[in-house]
């Protein structure tokens, strides 16, 4: 669908929000779901970009946006007013257990973007929620956030904090369930400790994208399978995986 | 749907040139939602094997200027799961003559194998075509695709005709020297329509890691970059044949498939384009249709190989 962009902020010399007026992806997605973007209509790029809702407002969603290589350099020169071609909502949800008072979300990052709209979606409920972010030096991405009775914000200097920090806060809670995007290896370290600490872990996975909704097998994710291993969609299975199914590389 | 826009094929009968290519629109229902399926022409699902198969290590896809790279390897569930629930689930949202089912193998037998477990369960009516994956790598060939050798292709399709209960496409890679000749096997041998993949090979390098972006090193490019290269193959293999044709090869609207079908195609193979366009097809057939109309055409099967009249 045709989308206007209503907005543009730029936090930094690569992070951009984009919001768009989009009715029929705003009044439908869930926090963890992401939409395709079309970058150029010239097909260079060709493919769509995925990138996870970051939150909506009324009939408008907004996008985080890093901008990182030929797709995403086109859209830093996006204008207010101008349409952008849109898919989605795609994929699967962060969902929560009715006996998870406590609830630990981890931003690496521009992976903070769903984590993002996840704090919006939890703020609307009783539970407590434990953000923990990192690294320090992006500490702009999280500025709007305020801390209150039921939100918690801890920023980790780099991804060598990020363990022990982790670590304390389940341990400061007790039985809270796990949430995180970010950089492979920080996924890769909070499945460890939500796998140690049996705490439900919930990852948002990435991989090098086709379409977005099922159809080319491109973006597969290794997931365990008994003895041996599988290939699971991110677009379709995910991008939302539990961290005890992905099989991380050594 | 108009009158206009049926074309035959020998044994195949669709009711329109617009189809989607296989491993390019899913196993229709995950398509399905996104655009109106009951348009097309016909739909090639994903190419299925004897057993399940779990298909190459990511990356798989890149995307290059005007189109992209990609190494799938065949990824699919085997012809056991493949029957009892995506076949069942694709017939739920096709018509009996949009079905195409692609079936690809190892060696011939795979083919046969599979072939065989399709008929024991899917009446010649409820199936509009089998397309041969022909692309597949012969392991009793060294790795060779069937497609890259006439001797290869012709005992494949062979073998197939002589059992397929349903109208049979050998689907090969253009990309051989050869071609034209492993064309003239599959013309002799009995197949109803050749479909050309007109994937030109390419590599990508990771200049930070230093090496291959993909695990299989050399990845087939696809999209509109490739339309030039697929008029080509298409201009000259109509000189050569007179078997229906069909390709896959960059086609984004129905000009393309336009310019194909004078070329000498009789049908059209959607790939790529369904991931950026789900609609895509959808809008070809509308857009034939004006063709048609706009240019008096009583059938669309008038322009096939129209520009090569002189
Ligand atoms: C489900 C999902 C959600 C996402 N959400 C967000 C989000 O909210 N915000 C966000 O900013 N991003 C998000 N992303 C990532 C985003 O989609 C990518 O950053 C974006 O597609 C990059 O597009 P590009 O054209 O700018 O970069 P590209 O040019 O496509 O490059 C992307 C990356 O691949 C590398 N690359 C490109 N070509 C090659 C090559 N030949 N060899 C090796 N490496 C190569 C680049 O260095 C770069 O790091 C998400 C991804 C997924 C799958
Ligand atoms: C991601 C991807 C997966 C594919 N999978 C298959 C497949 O399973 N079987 C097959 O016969 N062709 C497969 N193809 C080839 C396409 O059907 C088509 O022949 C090719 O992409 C050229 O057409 P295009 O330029 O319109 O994409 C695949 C192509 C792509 C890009």
């Amino acid at each position: 669908m045709i989308a206007t962009i209503t907005n543009i902020e730029q936090l930094n010399d690569r992070d951009f929000i984009f919001a768009f007026d989009c009715a029929e992806i705003a009044l439908n997605v869930a926090p963890g779901q992401f939409v395709e973007v079309g970058v150029s209509k010239a097909y260079d790029p060709f493919l769509r970009r995925p990138f996870s809702v970051y939150s909506t407002d009324g009939t408008v969603i907004k996008l985080l946006v890093r901008v990182v290589g030929r797709g995403t350099k086109v859209m830093s020169a996006w204008r207010v007013g101008d349409s952008v071609d849109i898919l989605g909502p795609f994929g699967n949800l962060f969902t929560w257990r009715p006996e998870d008072t406590d609830l630990i979300l981890v931003g690496g990052g521009v992976g903070f973007a769903p984590i993002n709209f996840l704090l919006d979606r939890l703020a609307q409920t009783d539970k407590k929620v434990h953000l923990l972010f990192s690294p320090k030096r992006e500490s702009e991405l999280i500025a709007h956030l305020e801390a209150g009775k039921n939100l918690s914000v801890t920023v980790a200097e780099n991804r060598a904090e990020i363990g022990p920090l982790l670590q304390k806060m389940i341990s400061g809670v007790g039985g809270a369930a796990l949430y995180a995007c970010g950089p492979y290896g920080m996924m890769k370290l909070v499945a460890g400790l939500g796998a140690e600490n049996h705490a439900p872990t919930w990852l948002s996975m990435e991989a090098a994208m086709g379409c977005g909704f099922g159809i080319c097998g491109g973006c597969i994710v290794p997931v365990k399978d008994g003895e041996d291993f599988a290939y699971k969609k991110a677009c379709n299975d995910g991008p939302i995986f539990s961290g005890e199914e992905i099989l991380f590389d050594e | 749907m108009s009158e206009r826009l049926k074309v035959k094929l020998n044994g195949i009968e669709l009711c329109n040139p617009v189809t989607l290519a296989s491993g390019c629109c899913g196993n229709a229902v995950e398509l399905d939602p996104h655009t109106d399926l009951s348009a097309l022409g016909g739909v090639t699902l994903k190419t299925v094997t004897r057993e399940p198969r779990k298909g190459n290590p990511p990356p798989r896809i890149l995307d290059v200027h005007g189109g992209m790279m990609s190494s799938i390897g065949l990824m699919n569930v085997g012809i056991d799961q493949y029957l009892e629930k995506v076949l069942p689930a694709a017939a739920g949202v096709l018509r009996p003559g949009q079905r195409i089912v692609s079936v690809g193998g190892s060696v011939v037998d795979d083919y046969i194998y599979a072939i065989n477990a399709i008929a024991e369960k899917y009446g010649k009516d409820e199936i509009a075509a089998l397309e041969l994956n022909a692309c597949c790598p012969n392991v009793k060939a060294g790795g060779a695709a069937f497609s890259s050798n006439p001797g290869m292709v012709a005992e494949l399709t062979k073998a197939v005709c002589r059992i397929s209960p349903y109208p049979v496409i050998v689907k090969i890679i253009a990309n051989f020297p050869n071609m034209n000749e492993v064309a003239k096997a599959v013309e002799a041998e009995g197949a109803d329509a050749i479909h050309m993949s007109i994937s030109p090979m390419g590599i990508a390098i990771d200049i930070k890691k230093k090496k291959p972006y993909f695990y299989n090193v050399k990845a087939p490019l696809s999209g509109p970059l490739v339309k030039p290269i697929g008029i080509l193959k298409t201009w000259d293999l109509y000189e050569e044949i007179s078997l229906p044709m069909i390709a896959s090869g960059g086609i984004a609207c129905a000009d393309d498939a336009v310019e194909y079908m004078m070329a000498g195609l009789s049908a059209v193979a959607i790939g790529a384009m369904n991931y950026i366009n789900p609609k895509v097809g959808e809008e070809v057939v509308l857009g034939l249709e004006k063709y048609c109309e706009e240019n008096a055409i009583s059938n669309i099967s008038e322009i096939v190989g129209i520009a090569h009249v002189r």
